[in-house]
């Protein structure tokens, strides 16, 4: 059976709700990965820390990290956006980039929930919502709670 | 319904690629255009799902099979001739290259000309007390680093073209397009009472932002006509000498 790729807006939304949904179930972080295949994973419990202009996250299990490089951070209300340029992955003693074409981080770091830009969706205290493409045409979502946040 | 319970129907959900267009055909009522971010794109169309569930994702870390040695993508060379005038002269050649991006480098033809009169932002910002404190740095994937909005480089092309300004002499075109109401930039052209216009014809204010980025704007009585640098720590912008 062929199924046809899920394009990019509906992998959004898809993307969107799953993580509403999980991260319901989790505090931590919730990460989602959609290659170009179409085929997803799902990374739940990411511990989420902010170190001055870039995110890190690190898996479950503690044997990934990645290390993404916002720059262009600036405010739409309460809600900070920045844009990733750089994704690093450090994992099995080794550091990989992975080329991202285009992004979004919003962060949210006031002590109430803030509205999206140009939406009804809130995102709460504290919370982090990012998604990115690579140049392969893999999808990247990750959304929740921000861990720890350093200057 | 317990914790356990909900990750395991959103892993389910998430299965495969038929079970992800079911999640999306429940996602509308859930979602909404803000939390897509800059993916763009048409909607999909919704299969119905027939897939058993996936085992959940592989410990180990993450997981990026496709990505390895990856060269991120450059900017696209050249630009589309451009459909207004440049400054005064014809066309330019389609031989004409796109201007070059350096995250270093601002003013396009007339870097380091601008010792002219300073126009102070009439918000008198501190330094980056327009963000907030927080110090901007350009994002290099995004056309003038981000400060005119999200644009990266992969999504611009001439069909978003919004004027330009040619060197004729370097033979390189400096692109234009419409800023991003919410960007830094917008903040910019709302404080001096600017309105952007296409980049191209003469008697216009021409402001240089980062990464060699330009955009043009009517005159009007606090900034006349003719080439600025824009200081992203004040929103300031300064004359050309």
């Amino acid at each position: 059976m062929r199924f046809r790729p899920i394009r990019p807006r509906a992998y959004a939304l898809f993307a969107a709700f799953a993580i509403a949904t999980i991260s319901a179930a989790s505090a931590k972080g919730v990460t989602l990965v959609q290659q170009a295949d179409g085929s997803v994973r799902t990374y739940v419990d990411v511990n989420i820390r902010l170190s001055g202009q870039t995110l890190w996250l690190r898996s479950a299990d503690r044997k990934g990290v990645l290390k993404i490089g916002n720059g262009a951070c600036s405010f739409i209300g309460a809600i900070q956006r920045c844009l990733p340029y750089t994704v690093a992955l450090i994992q099995d003693g080794k550091t990989r980039q992975i080329a991202i074409l285009h992004g979004t981080v919003f962060l949210n770091l006031s002590k109430t929930a803030q509205h999206l830009p140009l939406s009804s969706e809130e995102l709460a205290p504290r919370t982090i919502l990012a998604l990115w493409r690579t140049v392969r045409g893999t999808y990247v979502t990750i959304k929740g709670s921000i861990d720890e946040v350093a200057p | 319904m317990s914790g356990a319970l909900r990750s395991v129907i959103a892993l389910v959900l998430m299965a495969s690629a038929p079970a992800a267009a079911l999640a999306q055909s429940h996602a509308s009522s859930h979602v909404s255009s803000g939390a897509a971010g800059h993916v763009s794109g048409g909607g999909g169309r919704v299969s119905t799902p027939s897939a058993p569930a996936a085992p959940p994702a592989q410990s180990h870390g993450f997981s990026f099979p496709n990505e390895s040695n990856v060269r991120p993508i450059a900017v696209p060379r050249p630009v589309a001739p451009p459909v207004s005038i440049g400054t005064g002269a014809s066309h330019a050649p389609t031989k004409y290259m796109h201007s070059p991006v350096n995250g270093n480098v601002t003013g396009g033809p007339y870097h380091g000309q601008f010792h002219g009169r300073v126009i102070y932002n009439p918000r008198r910002w501190g330094g980056w007390g327009w963000n907030r404190g927080i110090h901007w740095y350009p994002a290099p994937i995004y056309w003038g680093g981000g400060f005119w909005g999200p644009f990266g480089f992969s999504g611009l092309g001439a069909g978003l073209l919004f004027g330009s300004i040619i060197d004729y002499q370097d033979q390189a075109i400096y692109p234009s397009y419409q800023i991003e109401p919410s960007s830094p930039g917008a903040e910019l052209l709302q404080n001096y009472g600017l309105q952007q216009t296409e980049c191209g014809p003469p008697n216009l204010v021409v402001i240089w932002g980062p990464d060699n980025s330009v955009i043009c704007a009517y005159p009007n009585d606090l900034v006349g006509a003719g080439n600025y640098e824009l200081d992203p720590t004040t929103l300031t912008i300064v004359s050309q000498s």
